[in-house]
């Protein structure tokens, strides 16, 4: 081999990029079925031909009207929505493995539905709020407290070169539980709340979520994912450790502070317009690292895209698995993640937890 | 009441009894696709000292430890008296074989005497918890460790050196016929080295107990043991006196090593002085 | 505790010496440890002592002298009815789940070496909750006769079998793995997340009459307790106790680690197996007698091996701060915010999930091999 090393290089990096283009290409062609899926499977089938009649507009007949409502009314939306909180989540979660460096780290996993869930439960029982727009910031606020609470437990955690990534989980744990406690005591106190709030708490695309819960968040969505992206590099950074970041020239203190700031955007976001859906953030990052690899430049967008394919999937199976009634998605992604999760966990070596 | 003869800690020299001989037939120790002992025979001589000692990875914890039953062989077997270790109940294993792993932890708070009184265990039933037996030979195994002051202290505020003889009074207190030590002076600096492997030496020679111990130091092992076994990728290489098999040759076959081989003059045992890598064969 | 200071004779015989260390009688003995005595009859006094409070509190208040009174036959028919009938089955039950649920997590702790093991972390909780629940919602609907039965009998036992298929599988996972670290906890918390999920599942397919009873049982309560549910656990208790008591002197070398207990002649898959199996069938009665109540089976262990200054939870001084804690959150779930009742899983958490991240945060040295 002649050291023709910067040739060598310069096509290892283009056909690096040309792989990843292919994948991001494969990644969104399956949103695009996905995509479909959500507009045309439920309890009243559409067909292709329905979809395309039904975007183009009326011709008055009443299987169009009524397809076009169909799709209009509830498919679209709640596709959008899953889409958005699928981005959302992933990323969310990709960013958070990232900073406290815990193969573990999951939005929904820690607390965050927890919060947001006292704090919809606050706002219906204490001021009489009864709407999910009413209470859409309250749980963006709640979601977002937890978030960065436990996201700061999970530094503190990162932090010491004893820590574990376990230690964060059982965090979320204690925190989802005490937070639960008080939310169950305050749903007893109030049982009219209950009925309101049980329909919001779990993740689901559907029940009075729409596009007018998910418009006035969106902003904050896409905010956060701007800022994530631009965050990649300081993640890759941050992976090789606190000192070896700041041998890089990092300043670790605006970086915390900047992941936190996308992390509570996301997920306070995604968890008022769809509720808790949890392992979304833990699952994704970790499928999409098989293709693109550490590199967060790739990891972050692959991210978006396979968490919102994810979300309208099992959106599609709760559909499909016990019609005519539907499973909301927060259950299908429990069901399945857990397993999913457990595998990761099983095929960590022992020293690591 | 006292007995007439207090029961000592220790091989009970005092009767006929042998001490039981342990050996391997064949041993063969796999971790996945990995072998880690590789048919290994030999026979442990009753009130012999051994060290085993290699390069990292060759073996020599898992063949102690298979010795001592606390990993399950994947071919051949382990005799104890000729009866196979792995049949044996483990009580009965206990009452003459005793194994130190490797950095063994005491959970908080334990204090010394409390780890010593473990060691009756495999002596004891669970309605007769503290017999006086116990408490002799606990008191003694104290006693000969030099342990007695720190049996109320708890194990977390000794040094390295004090609690590794807490752990080895422990093995005393078992009263076995052979002690396995599986790299007993490990993060252990000099000085502390020196007292443990003194403290085993003089209960060898004092009670006449086996022992089989995996060791680092190559010098260590070539001063305190009668009978060096070295080994390499799970097979034994070499297997004498240490003055036999610590030569530049067998190191360098053995560990990769290039040195020299010195003789100390106090106690006629080589001393291992290391000078490099051993260079490919054929480089030189 | 002696001081390092004093002369080396001494030292062995502050150990050993006084005859109040140990108990022997013939061929028995046993060693005494006499701060753990002290903690075990402090607690047991408190423990009554709040049970008969909380007999006497309620709508219907009677004094706790009086209630003493009653216990022992002298009152009037309608105290009798109260304290007796209605209030005291209670009352045993928290008692009786308390101990359970220290002991069994006294048990996990030590056996697998793991300072935040807990019976509710490694599965059983959940599995007894889909257990109850899918007894609930699939067995039949609300005919009287059929219900009722299938209610005093259906659910416990779908909660104990729940339980202890859970906890079967968890321990499948763990199979060959340490069961130190945190490994094994996150996979208990992945089994619980996954039964949660299908728990959730039946929650949400069934008629919202079974999901609102569903909802009753998993929110952990006494409420309503009878002598029906004290009995079913004081069986499990009176099998348990027995089969630990030969078991437990184990439990101090378990603690060294398997390889040591392994050198010292334990056999380690039988006795871990046996604990674990004791432990379970614990864990899973209480769930069956009153609903998932989480964080006792973790917090109890080591509030009872602070306060012995042991380097293990040791079983009693667990069982019985256990008993106090249970009884005392119940008394307070349902006096603070009266005539509402709270379920006393609300308050064990409220408690206990900051105990456990003070734990976390000091876990430092807790994890240990």
């Amino acid at each position: 081999m002649t050291p023709a090393a910067p040739v060598t290089t310069a096509t290892t990096t283009s056909t690096a990029t040309r792989r990843q283009v292919r994948w991001l290409l494969a990644t969104g062609a399956a949103l695009l079925v996905a995509v479909a899926l959500g507009l045309l499977v439920g309890s009243r089938g559409l067909s292709p031909v329905d979809l395309v009649q039904g975007l183009l507009g009326s011709d008055g007949s009443a299987a169009v009207s009524e397809a076009r409502a169909i799709l209009l009314d509830l498919r679209l939306p709640r596709t959008i929505v899953g889409i958005a909180a699928g981005a959302a989540l992933a990323v969310a979660g990709a960013l958070m493995q990232g900073h406290t460096r815990n193969p573990l780290a999951d939005p929904g996993l820690l607390g965050v539905g927890a919060g947001a869930a006292l704090a919809v439960v606050l706002a219906i029982s204490v001021l009489g709020l009864t709407t999910p727009i009413g209470y859409l910031w309250f749980a963006f606020g709640g979601a977002a407290i937890a978030a960065a609470i436990v996201t700061a437990f999970g530094l503190l955690g990162a932090g010491r070169r004893d820590s574990s990534p376990a230690t964060l989980v059982l965090a979320g744990a204690a925190v989802t539980a005490f937070l639960g406690a008080i939310t169950g005591i305050v749903l007893l106190l109030d049982t009219a709340t209950l009925d309101l709030y049980r329909f919001w708490n779990v993740g689901s695309l559907s029940s009075g979520r729409d596009l007018d819960v998910l418009l006035p968040i969106l902003p904050f969505l896409v905010i956060g994912l701007i800022i994530a992206f631009g965050h990649a590099s300081t993640l890759d950074a941050l992976a090789l450790g606190d000192d070896m970041a700041r041998a890089m020239g990092r300043r670790l203190a605006p970086a915390r502070l900047t992941g936190l700031l996308a992390v509570t955007l996301l997920v306070g976001g995604a968890v008022a317009a769809s509720g808790s859906i949890g392992f979304v953030g833990l699952i994704v990052p970790h499928l999409v690292r098989h293709i693109t690899g550490p590199g967060h430049r790739w990891l972050l967008p692959q991210c978006a895209i396979v968490g919102a394919v994810l979300v309208v999937l099992a959106d599609v199976l709760g559909r499909v698995i016990v019609a005519p009634a539907e499973l909301p998605v927060g259950v299908v992604l429990g069901v399945v993640g857990a397993p999913v999760f457990l595998v990761l966990v099983m095929r960590m070596r022992g020293s690591r937890a | 009441m006292t007995p007439s003869s207090p029961p000592t800690p220790g091989p009970h020299s005092t009767d006929v009894h042998e001490s039981p001989v342990l050996e391997t037939r064949g041993l063969t120790v796999q971790f996945g696709t990995t072998t880690a002992v590789s048919d290994v025979t030999l026979t442990v001589a009753p009130g012999s000292i051994t060290a085993v000692i290699g390069p990292n990875g060759c073996g020599k914890s898992t063949l102690l430890r298979a010795m001592g039953r606390l990993t399950t062989p994947d071919g051949g077997t382990v005799l104890l008296d000729g009866h196979s270790i792995a049949k044996l109940p483990t009580r009965e294993v206990a009452k003459s074989l005793g194994i130190l792993p490797q950095s063994p932890l005491a959970p908080e708070g334990m204090t010394v005497g409390d780890l010593v009184s473990r060691g009756r265990d495999p002596h004891r039933r669970w309605y007769d918890q503290w017999s006086s037996s116990d408490e002799t030979v606990v008191l003694e195994s104290l006693r000969r460790t030099g342990m007695s002051e720190f049996a109320d202290r708890q194990l977390d505020s000794l040094s390295g050196g004090q609690r590794q003889r807490a752990w080895i009074a422990m093995a005393l207190a078992q009263g076995t016929d052979i002690l396995l030590l599986d790299e007993p002076t490990t993060f252990l600096d000099v000085v502390h080295q020196l007292d443990v492997l003194e403290l085993v030496t003089e209960l060898h020679r004092e009670q006449g107990i086996t022992i089989v111990m995996v060791l680092h130091d190559l010098s260590m092992a070539a001063r305190y043991a009668d009978r060096l076994i070295a080994m390499r990728s799970g097979r034994v290489i070499a297997d004498g006196h240490p003055t036999d098999v610590v030569t530049a040759a067998m190191m360098e076959t053995v560990f990769e090593l290039e040195c020299e081989v010195l003789s100390d003059a106090r106690t006629g045992r080589p001393v291992v002085v290391p000078i490099g890598r051993a260079a490919a064969e054929g480089a030189r | 505790m002696s001081s390092p200071t004093r002369p080396a004779a001494s030292g062995a015989s502050t150990f050993l010496a006084a005859p109040s260390r140990s108990l022997r009688f013939g061929r028995f003995s046993t060693r005494l440890r006499p701060r753990h005595l002290v903690v075990v009859a402090i607690a047991t006094l408190l423990s009554l002592a709040v049970a008969v409070v909380s007999a006497g509190i309620g709508d219907f208040t009677i004094a706790p002298g009086r209630v003493l009174e009653v216990l022992a036959g002298q009152g009037t028919r309608r105290e009798e009815l109260v304290i007796i009938t209605i209030r005291l089955p209670r009352v045993l039950v928290a008692l009786a789940v308390g101990l359970a649920l220290g002991i069994s997590g006294a048990i996990v702790q030590t056996t697998a070496r793991n300072a935040l093991a807990s019976p509710d972390l490694l599965g059983v909780t959940a599995g007894a909750s889909v257990g109850a629940v899918a007894v609930i919602i699939l067995g039949g609907h609300n005919d009287g006769k059929v219900s009722g039965l299938l209610q005093s009998i259906g659910v416990p036992t779908g909660a104990l079998v729940g339980g202890i298929a859970a906890s079967a599988l968890v321990l499948l996972l763990l199979r060959g793995r340490a069961t130190s670290g945190l490994q094994p906890i996150l996979i208990g918390v992945g089994v619980s997340a996954l039964l949660g999920g299908l728990v959730s599942w039946m929650m949400v397919s069934a008629s919202i009459s079974d999901a609102a009873r569903a909802n009753v049982w998993l929110t952990g309560s006494l409420n309503g307790r009878s002598w029906n549910e004290l009995w079913a656990l004081l069986a499990v208790l009176a099998i348990s106790v027995p089969l630990l008591i030969p078991l437990a002197s184990r439990l101090g070398t378990l603690d060294l680690g398997g390889d040591v207990a392994r050198g010292l002649g334990v056999p380690m898959l039988f006795t871990q197996g046996a604990l674990l199996l004791v432990a379970i069938a614990l864990a899973s009665a209480t769930t069956a007698a009153a609903g998932p109540i989480g964080f006792v089976a973790l917090v109890c262990p080591h509030l009872a091996r602070l306060a012995s200054a042991a380097s293990r939870p040791p079983l009693v001084a667990s069982g019985i701060i256990g008993a106090l804690l249970v009884v005392s959150s119940d008394l307070v779930a349902r006096t603070v915010l009266a005539p509402i009742q709270l379920p006393v899983g609300a308050i064990t958490a409220l408690v206990g999930a900051p105990f456990l991240l003070w734990l976390l945060i000091r876990s430092r040295r807790e994890v240990r091999r």
